[in-house]
């Protein structure tokens, strides 16, 4: 298989055509086992800028095998240690954190310098807020009786499968395996079929610090891809975040085989204006909580915003004006403040 | 009423790509079809209200649950506030998203489980284990 470096690579174009094709699991990028691909648009653009590896069944065992022989090896290994290897994942990422940030703006449409460059940089964190915790995976003890020494002990719990949405892939993945990996699990991921790039290429980069087969992911669609990666018998725990329907059939089929999942689904959140609230700041956190840089995209948007009566025509006057003044356009331009849709 | 706000670029190089205005609907009840279904757009509705009861009545009555805030100078109706809305993260004068070190999950259909904080690695990603050994 062709190897794409692992230098910083600026320009998104590029690095979308050298990771075009390919999963990346048990410490290589690889393409599908059936050599098929799907292919991934610049939604500003509706251009198509790389395909995409379509993932399967036989993909998906392949990496959870790899991801088992990996985590039977790192769970022996001390829980700060590995915290600091996470950490270092978390350095690497935020020297990549540019390149990274026009990966995500490109396949996401998200504007760089209001949403993508500050996710990149949550990115980075993420690892090293966790990175941190390594040695708080304590357990317990319990006095039981003098003669019976007593304890709770916490334990991985072995492959973590995680199945990520589009909208913020880059935090929303690192939320999920950075802990996994700290606690001492081996994760496969399965990433957005909107947003397939930019997490693969964060895989790539763990894995340069990271034992090969501890970080996997593939991409491909949730029938053919997620599905068997929720029920393949060696998968103990799912995490997910998508939509309330995607994630009823997660949980229908993580309780065929009785394992734990952690669900993140959609919202409709409230934003309570009072008669004495301050007018600006309110509109400022309409604009901010309505992710209207984000086009919205977001499972927290604050879509219902309850105001007062007596403060209600001058809100909407403001807050039309403030909307107004976005400006929306190419994703990678700096003077945009709203791209697209994905 | 649609008040649509911001323009759509016009260079042609994007006139393929996916831009939608931002959409703010006044004029509309907590009934209403588009404050019930998560859109996941632009798109977000202005209610007008005057009872405080029922204003947090209707925002708790979602079938979601994840995320609310409370604008206010008055503490005491704050406080009152975030104790009565049903939602995993609620905010009092801000907006903020999500935080590293926050525990993050919403109730009722947003969601089970949390995600960020050291909560979520521990009760999430690790298996707890009783062992006993005996000495006598």
């Amino acid at each position: 298989m062709t190897s794409v470096d692992t230098n910083l690579q600026t320009d998104p174009f590029t690095l979308a055509r050298d990771l075009s094709g390919r999963h990346f699991y048990a410490g290589e990028l690889r393409a599908s086992l059936s050599g098929k691909t799907f292919p991934v648009i610049n939604p500003a653009t509706g251009e198509q800028v790389a395909e995409a590896a379509f993932g399967e069944a036989a993909d998906i065992d392949a990496a959870v095998q790899a991801a088992i022989a990996a985590q039977k090896a790192w769970k022996k290994v001390g829980a700060r240690d590995r915290g600091k290897l996470v950490a270092k994942c978390g350095q690497i990422l935020s020297e990549h954190a540019e390149e990274l940030a026009r990966l995500v703006a490109l396949e996401t449409g998200k504007a760089l310098r209001t949403e993508s460059r500050v996710e990149a940089s949550v990115l980075a964190d993420v690892f090293t807020f966790f990175g941190g915790l390594g040695s708080e995976l304590k357990g317990e003890t319990v006095p039981f009786s003098p003669t019976i020494m007593t304890m709770m002990v916490r334990e991985p719990i072995g492959v973590v499968g995680a199945i990520l949405p589009w909208n913020v892939p880059l935090m929303l993945m690192a939320l999920k395996i950075a802990p996994a990996l700290v606690a001492g699990n081996a994760v496969v991921v399965k990433s957005a079929e909107e947003a397939p790039l930019t997490v693969l290429r964060v895989v790539q980069l763990m894995n340069t610090v990271l034992p090969a087969g501890l970080a996997n992911i593939l991409s491909g669609f949730g029938p053919e891809c997620g599905a068997p990666l929720v029920s393949h018998p060696k998968v103990g725990k799912v995490t997910f975040t998508g939509s309330v329907e995607t994630g009823k059939i997660v949980y229908k089929a993580a309780a065929e085989k009785l394992i734990p999942v952690t669900l993140e689904l959609g919202g409709k959140s409230p934003m309570i204006v009072m008669e004495d609230a301050d007018v600006d700041r309110a509109v400022a956190g309409a604009v901010a909580g309505m992710r209207f840089t984000r086009q919205g995209q977001s499972c927290t948007a604050a879509s219902r915003i309850f105001v007062h009566d007596a403060i209600h025509d001058v809100f909407v006057e403001r807050l039309k004006a403030k909307v107004d003044a976005m400006k929306m356009g190419d994703p990678l331009d700096e003077a945009t403040d709203i791209g697209t849709v994905v | 009423m649609a008040h649509v706000c911001s323009a759509v670029p016009t260079e042609p190089k994007l006139a393929k790509g996916l831009f939608v205005q931002p959409h703010i609907f006044t004029g509309v009840t907590n009934a209403s079809q588009i404050a019930r279904e998560e859109i996941f757009g632009p798109v977000c509705c202005v209610i007008r209200w005057t009872d405080y009861e029922e204003v947090i009545a209707d925002a708790n009555d979602s079938e979601y649950g994840l995320a609310a805030s409370v604008w206010t100078s008055n503490l005491q109706r704050a406080m009152d506030a975030v104790t009565r809305l049903e939602a995993g993260f609620v905010q009092v004068n801000q907006n903020l998203v999500v935080q590293p070190n926050l525990s993050y999950g919403g109730v009722k259909a947003s969601g089970l489980g949390k995600e960020a904080s050291l909560e979520s690695m521990l009760e999430h990603f690790t298996h707890k284990k009783t062992i006993m050994i005996n000495m006598a």
